[in-house]
């Protein structure tokens, strides 16, 4: 993926949100934004809007995070960006721009599109649409959803509508089949006629379908499958079936799966010394091909007779006129974290001081070992553990989590941390016989994380009920809750969710009264 | 030893505090009774309304510039900023305006956390939260707010509860 | 020739005298309790995985409904502790100004824990003025941020406004009455020997055990350790102000109270060093529009008016949210204490030991 073109439309409100994320490529002016003069191959500074210049090669795939954090960023929408898969490849449209026009389309009020006017996965988001269009030819044996209809008794609830936007519309008195996923490209119910999904469609929105199937709350939507339906699919499928419509199933609905975290994220002097010798090699080797390009350039010229290039210059990094300062690890200085790897030796991974805090990563297997040296150790001598927790790293490679001790020596007025990496599954070395009070803490870890403790005196579960399913502090525990159905309020302005809540009451025997303000 | 025995046997501490009590009874009943000086702290209040401090965090409204324009520009920053996400805002045009028009401009109170963010975030002045505190009502729509034509709408306070004395709104 | 049997009751976890939701398991001997079990986890709400969903700025609105009579605390461990993630230089007027409604919210804090306390215990008088000066100290609250109860009073590098007009007045006007109104309450209390028969002697706890048990705050001070964060590792404007940390050695809810009044002193001595020094200048720091984190890992612990306050992040790379966000709630520890208090003592002497180890449920349970 590149940007090729990036342009700013009317409407900007001069909020410096992208100069922040992208300095080299936009200037926030006194009413405007601008794409700055170097980066085009134009070179001219303003909006791009008219003339909407490329942008330099070199700068296509270097910046494109940095473009697209600042189209995202933008509180107007005003940034806009041409992306190609490929370079070569002709510029696909790009999918902010997709979206926003189709959300303008419909509070303006404009009518859906005819069935003879542009299709409507025309609001898809690109990558939908690139995936259709290297799927068909496998498309054909694959299992895949070959009709869909609504049943009568449509309650226009848009349950169907928020799972899948591409098949479904909400009318007033009803929901549609789109015409462009459709064989006859009509839009009606398709209760009557029965006509086909296209197959390309058919296959790539089964998920969504299904989902919506699932969601409609008086079960209206049928559909024909072609093919096996993939066992995964069909599991959760008993399962809502057994507990009724009000149970609300993650897997088939893909816009409430859970963003597992990319990076572990764990402070490291290690780490931070080899990112930071990174970006020196590259920044010098930069350096280098510059004077090297130079000097070609140079005597390329001097054979011609023309005047000779500028020298370059090179770039010194922006300074930021804020009063940020990241607090950068600095090598281990303390004499406590010295004596624990005087007297520790090899258990001792690494240890390190950040932010002012000390920080001493040991091996899971000597955790008891290191307490009891902390707190038994004339020297170290600290009293307390204030705090134990751990965090889940589900992207690192060769631990799943990590458990922390912060420990205060009082006397001293010193604070530090014990740090251990334990993997899925591992049992740790209870801390309650050095420090009573790991006890609460140990079953809270268990409850919240699922690490389990040797020696603990009673590690049960103490914030979640017992019985409780799942660690809800892990990063793949989703933050809805199980069994919560998803109901929209904000599409129940006319009160349809109150509607069938009074029904599904009456026929349950209760004799709701809606009590009325005076 | 006598010093504490003397202690047990003549009630010092209950002569003290009946001395503290009968000190507020006098005080009252002298003050506010006889010479009507307010020395009391409490309000009574369905009557009589708490003056709210200018500050106060009541319910978001929508507020119109001087031509009765909506001030609002749709650039979306409170609805990002929003803790609970009880905001919605769908952006349209209007004829003869040149800035973008919420189409619609939807609050859901009952979520509503009420802690300024959005205002705070709001670079045009376009939402306020008012001073008004008394925001129970019977139905779950009398808690979703949109705007102007709806049941309830971001313009006006609530019909239900009452709007606080303290008009000066910053 | 009688049979005897222990019986086990539940106290709560509806019950007035556990603050909240606690419920406390008891096995009993007669009047005697044999073993105390809390059992907590009514009011979780799930914080810290609320907050890995949402940014630096928007976490700071659930610190508030933490412990929720100290909720400008809540916010200044919050605030500070993101600070500390991204290394953030606060400006000298909001680090005075910080110190200031810290202060008054342990004032707040402790004036709520008294008049509950005495009023769980038998002493109804003491509530209803320990509510009246509360009062006055949310009203200073509602001037400077607008709520009384859920602030969200700080923003990440400073403050949100300055103070507004005639706050510093309103202040020094409560300042001007509130050492009378703590003779008044030491009237009450202090010599009474109802309250002396209820609390000397009662749930004890000695320094080791507290210590031991991680218990912090004014029960670990009443038991003759002089451990005050604000001391130990200043943080705001701690380091500037001068007072000093009370302590008592008997370890039981009578020398608890006397700190706890003492306390609220030395509040009313540093509130009066804010408001007399408060420095000129700006209240916010110069940050960008959009916080991204870098990978680091800090906690930062203040002094609540319940104990040491732990905020615990972890910081991604390029994100807007915390990856990890843990607090070590100061109830939540303490209450580790209570069995050890209450066992081998009377029935009636488990209301006062929860009340004197001051939980909120809210903070507890999270």
């Amino acid at each position: 993926m590149a940007i090729t073109k990036v342009w700013i439309e009317e409407g900007c409100i001069v909020c410096n949100a992208c100069e922040a994320e992208c300095p080299d490529v936009f200037l926030v002016t006194a009413d405007s934004c601008h794409i700055k003069a170097d980066s085009r191959v134009d070179g001219k500074q303003d909006e791009n809007l008219v003339a909407k210049s490329e942008l330099k090669a070199d700068l296509h795939r270097s910046l494109e995070d940095a473009i697209v954090a600042a189209a995202a960023g933008c509180p107007v929408n005003v940034i806009k960006y041409e992306q190609v898969a490929n370079a070569a490849e002709a510029p696909a449209a790009p999918p902010v721009d997709a979206e926003i026009d189709a959300a303008l389309g419909k509070a303006l009020g404009a009518p859906e599109p005819a069935p003879s006017a542009a299709p409507a996965p025309a609001a898809a988001p690109a990558p939908a649409v690139v995936a259709a269009a290297q799927a068909p030819e496998a498309a054909t044996d694959k299992p895949r959803i070959t009709k869909v209809w609504i049943e009568e008794g449509c309650i226009v609830c848009n349950a169907c509508e928020a799972d899948s936007p591409e098949v479904f519309r909400v009318t007033e008195t009803t929901c549609m089949i789109k015409p462009g996923v459709r064989l006859d490209g009509k839009e009606t119910e398709n209760r009557q006629e029965k006509n086909g999904l296209k197959p390309e469609d058919g296959e790539r929105l089964m998920d969504s379908i299904i989902a919506a199937a699932k969601g409609c709350p008086v079960n209206v939507i049928k559909y024909d499958v072609f093919g096996n339906v993939p066992a995964a699919e069909e599991a959760p499928a008993a399962a809502a079936a057994d507990s009724g419509p009000y149970v609300y199933d993650y897997k088939a609905a893909p816009n409430r799966q859970v963003a597992m975290p990319k990076t572990a994220p764990l402070a490291s002097f290690h780490a931070y010394e080899a990112e930071q010798k990174a970006l020196a090699e590259a920044d010098e080797a930069k350096w280098q091909k510059q004077l090297a390009d130079f000097e070609t350039a140079k005597a390329k010229a001097a054979a011609e007779g023309k005047d000779a290039p500028k020298p370059p210059v090179r770039a010194v990094p922006r300074k930021d006129d804020n009063d940020l300062k990241f607090p950068a690890p600095t090598d281990a200085k303390d004499p406590d974290l010295l004596r624990l790897h005087a007297l520790l030796g090899d258990k001792v991974s690494q240890s390190f001081e950040q932010a002012g805090e000390l920080t001493c990563q040991v091996h899971p297997d000597c955790i008891l070992e290191t307490l009891m040296l902390c707190r038994g150790d004339h020297e170290l001598n600290y009293e307390m553990l204030a705090d134990q927790t751990a965090t889940h790293y589900p992207a690192a490679e060769g631990f799943d989590f990590s458990i922390v001790y912060h420990l205060t020596s009082i006397a001293r007025r010193k604070r530090l941390r014990l740090r251990v990496l334990v993997k899925e599954g591992q049992v740790v070395d209870s801390a309650t016989q050095v420090y009573p009070s790991a006890n609460w803490m140990e079953r809270e870890i268990w409850d919240m994380l699922g690490i389990r403790f040797e020696n603990h005196p009673d590690l049960t579960r103490i914030l979640c009920p017992e019985g409780w399913e799942g660690f809800p502090l892990r990063k793949e525990y989703p933050t809805l809750g199980w069994g919560q159905r998803d109901i929209d309020f904000r599409e129940d302005r006319a009160g349809v969710v109150m509607r069938m809540a009074m029904e599904k009451a009456g026929q349950m025997g209760i004799n709701l009264v809606v009590p009325k303000a005076d | 030893m006598a010093a504490s025995f003397l202690r047990t046997l003549i009630p010092f501490d209950i002569y003290g505090g009946m001395k503290l009590t009968g000190k507020y009874f006098g005080k009252v009943f002298i003050q506010s009774n006889r010479q009507k000086k307010r020395t009391h702290f409490t309000a009574e209040y369905p009557e009589v309304k708490v003056k709210l401090a200018p500050r106060y965090r009541g319910r978001l409204q929508m507020i119109k510039d001087e031509q009765g324009e909506i001030k609002c520009v749709c650039c979306l920053a409170c609805e990002k900023i929003c803790p609970t996400q009880v905001i919605t805002i769908e952006k349209g045009k209007k004829e003869g305006r040149k800035t973008p028009y919420p189409t619609r401009y939807d609050f859901e109170m009952e979520r509503c956390i009420f802690c300024e963010f959005c205002v705070e975030s709001c670079g045009f002045d376009s939402i306020i939260l008012n001073h008004q505190f008394e925001l129970a009502a019977y139905n779950r729509e009398d808690f979703s707010h949109g705007m102007e034509g709806g049941f309830q709408n971001m313009f006006d306070v609530t019909p239900v509860g009452h709007y606080s004395v303290a008009e000066d709104v910053q | 020739m009688f049979k005897t049997e222990e019986m086990e009751i539940n106290l709560g976890p509806q019950h007035p005298s556990t603050h909240g939701v606690l419920r406390v398991k008891l096995r009993l001997d007669g009047e005697t309790v044999v073993k105390c079990t809390p059992i907590i986890g009514y009011l979780h709400r799930g914080v810290e995985k609320i907050c890995e969903d949402k940014t630096y700025f928007q976490g700071q609105v659930w610190t508030d409904r933490m412990d929720y009579v100290a909720s400008v605390s809540n916010n200044l461990g919050w605030a500070e502790g993101v600070e500390k993630l991204f290394g953030i230089t606060v400006p000298r007027r909001a680090h005075y100004i910080r110190t200031m409604l810290t202060e008054l919210n342990r004032l707040s804090s402790h004036l709520l824990w008294l008049g509950t306390h005495a009023l769980d215990i038998g002493a109804m008088t003491v509530f209803l003025y320990a509510f009246r000066e509360r009062e006055q100290i949310l009203d200073c609250f509602e001037a400077f941020c607008g709520a009384r109860l859920t602030t969200t009073a700080f923003r990440i590098g400073g403050l949100r406004e300055d103070l507004p007009p005639g706050f510093i007045k309103q202040v020094q006007a409560f300042q001007d009455r509130f050492l009378d109104c703590l003779d008044e309450y030491e009237t009450l209390l202090t010599e009474n020997r109802i309250w002396k028969k209820r609390t000397v002697g009662v749930a004890l706890l000695n320094a080791d055990d507290a210590i031991a048990l991680g218990v912090t705050g004014p029960v670990l001070r009443a038991a003759g350790n002089p451990y005050d964060i604000r001391k130990a590792f200043p943080y705001a404007a701690y380091a500037e102000m001068q007072f000093d940390v009370p302590t008592r050695t008997a370890g039981d809810t009578y020398a608890r109270y006397q700190v706890r009044l003492e306390e609220m002193r030395q509040s009313h001595r540093i509130i009066q060093q804010c408001v007399d020094g408060l420095p000129e200048g700006p209240v916010m720091a110069k940050l960008p529009k959009v916080l991204k984190s870098e990978v680091n890992e800090v906690y930062h612990a203040i002094e609540a008016p319940k104990g040491e306050l732990g905020y615990y992040f972890v910081g991604e790379k390029g994100s807007q949210n915390p990856y990890r966000m843990h607090v070590r709630a100061p109830s939540f520890v303490n209450l580790q204490a209570l069995p050890k208090m209450t066992e081998g003592k009377l029935l009636a002497d488990v209301i006062a030991a929860i009340g004197t180890l001051d939980v909120v449920l809210g903070e507890v349970d999270r």
